[in-house]
C-alpha cells in the first residue's frame, strides 16, 4: 500500500496534482468526463454491498425475496431502511435526515390475486362439505349401520384403500393394528388417532345457523370409540371427518360467528329456534323504531328554543322575527313530535301479539319508552304556546311602540325636572370618597412602554395599525425584560389577529 | 409565575398576588391616558398627543397581605377605534369609564359605555366610574350628585378624579383593587392560563375521576 500523504490539488481519479483548483476543474472535466458514469457506479457499487452487509446481518432467509428490502427488485422504501437502520446499526430513526420516499411499486393486486385463489379455494372447499354435510344428516337417512354406510359411500365417494398405504395426517403406516377410516365428508383415508367426530347436533348446527347448539363441537377420538364408528362414547351420533375437513368447517362457523356476534343475536339463540325469524323481525323493528324515535325527538329539541324566543319576541310585540316563520317551526317541531308519538306506541305494541316471545322485562322495557316518550311530550306540547293570529300581532306591535313613547317621554320630564332641581343648590365641592385604612399604596413601579410611531398609517385600518403598536410594545417589554408583559401583549396580539382574519372573511 | 412571587415578597409569606385586567373607556379627551399615565408614571403631560388604538400599561398596588397588578388596556377615544374596545373589555376584571365634568356630552356617552360593559362584559366586572378634569370646576357642566346618583343606581365606583392634580387617580385604582375578589380562584385563574404550576400540591382535580 502507498503510505505517503499527498497534499495540494489532486484529481480524485487520476491522483495527478493540477495546483489549482481551475486547473483541476477543467482537468476533471475534460480528462475524466466520460469516466464520470463508472466512477458513479463503482460508488454505488460500494454503498450496495454495504447496504447488503448491513441488511444481511439480520437474520433473514437471504432466498426469500420479500425478507430483505434491498434486493426487493432494487427498490427500497424509506421505511424498509429506517427500520434497519434501526436494528441493524442502532441507530435511532429519529437520527436520521428526512428522506424522499423512492421508487415505490404498489403490489396489492398481486397481493389480491394470490389470495383470491387461496379464498376461492376455501369457499368451495367448505361450500362442498357443507353441502355433503347436509346430505349426510338427511332425516332419510338409514340408521342401520351397513345401511348407513352405503349411503354414506354413495354421496361421498370413498378413495380405495389399495391406493393409501400410510396415514394422510399422519405418515405412519397402515397394518393390522392401524386400521384405515374414511372421512365421511372427503372420503380421505386416516387412521383412528387423527380421525375426529363431528357430532350431528353441531353438523346440524354449521347446516342451520339458527340451530342452537352448546356442545364442545369436534372430538378428538379416543381409544375406545375407534371400533365404533357412528356412535361416540357418550352415545351420541357423530360423523367421523379428517382433521383437514374439520379446520375447513370450523373456521366458517367461526366466520358466522364473529359476523354474528352481537347481542341481540345471542339472546335470539337463546330463545328456541321456531320463533328465530319473528322474533329477529322484532328486534329489528324494536331498534329501527328507537333511532327513529331519538331522531325525531332530537329534531324537536333542536327546534324549540329557538321558537319559544320567536314566541315571546312576537308575544311582545316586537318585530324580529316575521309571523310566517313561526308558524312554520311551529308546525315542524310538531310533525316530530307527533311521529315520535307513533313511534312510540309502535314499540309498545310490539309482540304483544305474541306474549311468548316477550318476556316480562322486555314488555316493562316497551312500557317505560312509552310512557316517558308521551309524558316529555307533553310536557314540552303544552310549552309550544300558540301563536298569535296577524290581527293580535299588529295589535301588540302598536302597543308596544305606544308604550316606547310613552316611556322617552317620562324620561325625558324626569330628567328635565331633575335638572331643574339640582339647578340651584351647588354642592358641596366633591367631597373626598370614604377614606379607608391606610394599608394600601401604590408601589412605584409600573411599565408604560412609550409610544410607537404608528401615526403614519392614519388611514389604514386600525385593527392593524393596533397590531403593529402591540407589536412594538412587544418589542419593548423584552428590552425591559418584563416578560409578564410580554405573554399579555402577545396574547393580546393573537387576539387581535384572530379578529382581524374573521373580519376579513366577513368582508 | 405569579405565586411565586407573592412568596418572595417582604409582606411575609402570606402575601399573594393577583392579576386583573382593566380597561379604560370614555370619549376622547377626557383625560384616560392622562389618568393612567399619573397612576403609573406620577407625570402629567399638558398636551398629551391622542392615543392610537389601545395603550398597555401595568401598575402593581399593595393591598394589606395581597399584592394587585393591574394590566391597563387604555383604549382609543376617537370613533374609529371603537370597533377594538371589545376585544380589550372582554375578559377585562375591571373597567373605568371616563368622562371630563366639563363637558356634559361626554357623560352621556360615559352612560352607553356602562351599558356597553353591563350588557357584553364579564358578568362581575368592577366599573368605575370617573369624572376627570375635577380641577377645572369653575367650567363644571356635570353634577357630582348627578353622576353619584347614577353611579348608584348601576352600583359603580364613583370618584371626581384630576389627573392634572393627581386628586383621587391612585384612590380610584385602590378602591377598584378593594373591590376586585381575591380569592384563591382569581389567583388561580392566572397561573392556570400561564400553565399548570407543578410545585403546587392540591391541583383542582378536574372531571369525575379523583
Amino acid at each position: 500500500m502507498d503510505t505517503e500523504i499527498r497534499e495540494g490539488f489532486l484529481c480524485p481519479i487520476c491522483l495527478a496534482d493540477l495546483g489549482a483548483i481551475s486547473d483541476l476543474q477543467l482537468h476533471f472535466e475534460e480528462a475524466h468526463s466520460n469516466e464520470d458514469k463508472d466512477v458513479l457506479d463503482q460508488i454505488k457499487g460500494l454503498f450496495g454491498k454495504a447496504k447488503r452487509k448491513i441488511l444481511g446481518s439480520r437474520d433473514r432467509n437471504p432466498d426469500d425475496p420479500y425478507s430483505s428490502g434491498a434486493s426487493f427488485g432494487g427498490e427500497i422504501t424509506p421505511d424498509d431502511v429506517t427500520a434497519d437502520g434501526l436494528t441493524a446499526t442502532g441507530y435511532h430513526p429519529s437520527v436520521w435526515d428526512p428522506q424522499e420516499l423512492g421508487a415505490t411499486r404498489c403490489c396489492t393486486a398481486a397481493f389480491k390475486h394470490v389470495r383470491e385463489a387461496r379464498l376461492d379455494r376455501y369457499v368451495v372447499e367448505t361450500n362442498k362439505l357443507v353441502i355433503r354435510l347436509d346430505k349426510l344428516l338427511s332425516t332419510d337417512a338409514p340408521t342401520d349401520p351397513s345401511k348407513r354406510k352405503a349411503f354414506e359411500k354413495n354421496i361421498v365417494p370413498w378413495a380405495p384403500d389399495s391406493c393409501v398405504n400410510l396415514c394422510t395426517t399422519c405418515g405412519k403406516s397402515f397394518g393390522l393394528t392401524r386400521r384405515r377410516h374414511h372421512c365421511r365428508l372427503c372420503g380421505g383415508v386416516m387412521c383412528s388417532r387423527c380421525s375426529q367426530f363431528l357430532p350431528h347436533s353441531y353438523a346440524r348446527k354449521m347446516i342451520n345457523p339458527a340451530f342452537s347448539y352448546d356442545g364442545d363441537g369436534f372430538r378428538r377420538s379416543s381409544s375406545n370409540s375407534s371400533l365404533n364408528s357412528v356412535l361416540s362414547p357418550d352415545g351420541e351420533p357423530h360423523l367421523r371427518t379428517c382433521s383437514e375437513c374439520r379446520t375447513l368447517l370450523e373456521r366458517r362457523d367461526r366466520l358466522i360467528e364473529q359476523r354474528n356476534a352481537r347481542p341481540i343475536i345471542v339472546q335470539l339463540y337463546e330463545v328456541s329456534g321456531s320463533f328465530e325469524i319473528f322474533l329477529k323481525t322484532f328486534i329489528y323493528f324494536y331498534f329501527y323504531f328507537l333511532q327513529k324515535l331519538r331522531l325525531h325527538l332530537e329534531a324537536g329539541d333542536s327546534l324549540l328554543p329557538r321558537f319559544l324566543q320567536m314566541a315571546d319576541s312576537l308575544s311582545a310585540g316586537e318585530t324580529v322575527y316575521s309571523l310566517m316563520e313561526a308558524t312554520q317551526l311551529r308546525l315542524k317541531i310538531l310533525k316530530s313530535y307527533e311521529s315520535a308519538d307513533v313511534l312510540s306506541k309502535r314499540i309498545l305494541k310490539l309482540g304483544l301479539s305474541d306474549p311468548d316471545t316477550v318476556t316480562a322485562k322486555s314488555a316493562q322495557l316497551q312500557r317505560n319508552i312509552r310512557s316517558s316518550v308521551s309524558g316529555y311530550l307533553q310536557q314540552n306540547l303544552l310549552g309550544l304556546q300558540t301563536l298569535p293570529t296577524e290581527k293580535e300581532l299588529d295589535e301588540l306591535q302598536e302597543t308596544r311602540q305606544l308604550e316606547a313613547q310613552r316611556r322617552l317621554e317620562d324620561e325625558r320630564r324626569t330628567a328635565e325636572a331633575n335638572k331643574r332641581k339640582m339647578k340651584p343648590q351647588k354642592i358641596p365641592k366633591t367631597p373626598s370618597p370614604v377614606r379607608e385604612d391606610d394599608t394600601s399604596r401604590v408601589v412605584e413601579a409600573g411599565w408604560k412602554p412609550t409610544e410607537v410611531n404608528a401615526v403614519s398609517s392614519e388611514e389604514s385600518d386600525p385593527m392593524i395599525q393596533q397590531m403593529n403598536i402591540i407589536r412594538g410594545y412587544v418589542k419593548q417589554a423584552k428590552q425591559a425584560r418584563k416578560w409578564d408583559e410580554v405573554k399579555m401583549l402577545e396574547d393580546n396580539l393573537k387576539e387581535l389577529q384572530l379578529a382581524y382574519w374573521s373580519e376579513q372573511r366577513k368582508s | 409565575m405569579a405565586n411565586q412571587g407573592g412568596a418572595q415578597r417582604p409582606n411575609g409569606p402570606q402575601s399573594k398576588i393577583c392579576q386583573f385586567k382593566l380597561v379604560l373607556l370614555g370619549e376622547s379627551a377626557v383625560g384616560k391616558s392622562s389618568l393612567v399615565l399619573r397612576f403609573v408614571k406620577g407625570q402629567f403631560h399638558e398636551y398629551q398627543e391622542s392615543t392610537i388604538g389601545a395603550a398597555f400599561l401595568t401598575q402593581t398596588v399593595c393591598l394589606d397581605d395581597t399584592t394587585v397588578k393591574f394590566e391597563i388596556w387604555d383604549t382609543a377615544g376617537q370613533e374609529r377605534y371603537h370597533s377594538l374596545a371589545p376585544m380589550y373589555y372582554r375578559g377585562a376584571q375591571a373597567a373605568i369609564v371616563v368622562y371630563d365634568i366639563t363637558n356634559q356630552d361626554t357623560f352621556g356617552r360615559a352612560k352607553t359605555w356602562v351599558r356597553e360593559l353591563q350588557r357584553q362584559a364579564s358578568p362581575n366586572i368592577v366599573i368605575a366610574l370617573a369624572g376627570n378634569k375635577a380641577d377645572l370646576a369653575n367650567k363644571r357642566m356635570v353634577e357630582y350628585e348627578e353622576a353619584q346618583a347614577y353611579a348608584e343606581e348601576n352600583s359603580l365606583l364613583f370618584m371626581e378624579t384630576s389627573a392634572k392634580t393627581a386628586m383621587n387617580v391612585n384612590d380610584i385604582f385602590l378602591a377598584i383593587a378593594k373591590k376586585l375578589p381575591k380569592n384563591e380562584q382569581a389567583g388561580q385563574q392566572q397561573s392556570r392560563q400561564r400553565g399548570v404550576d407543578l410545585s403546587q400540591e392540591n391541583q383542582p382535580s378536574g372531571g369525575c375521576c379523583k
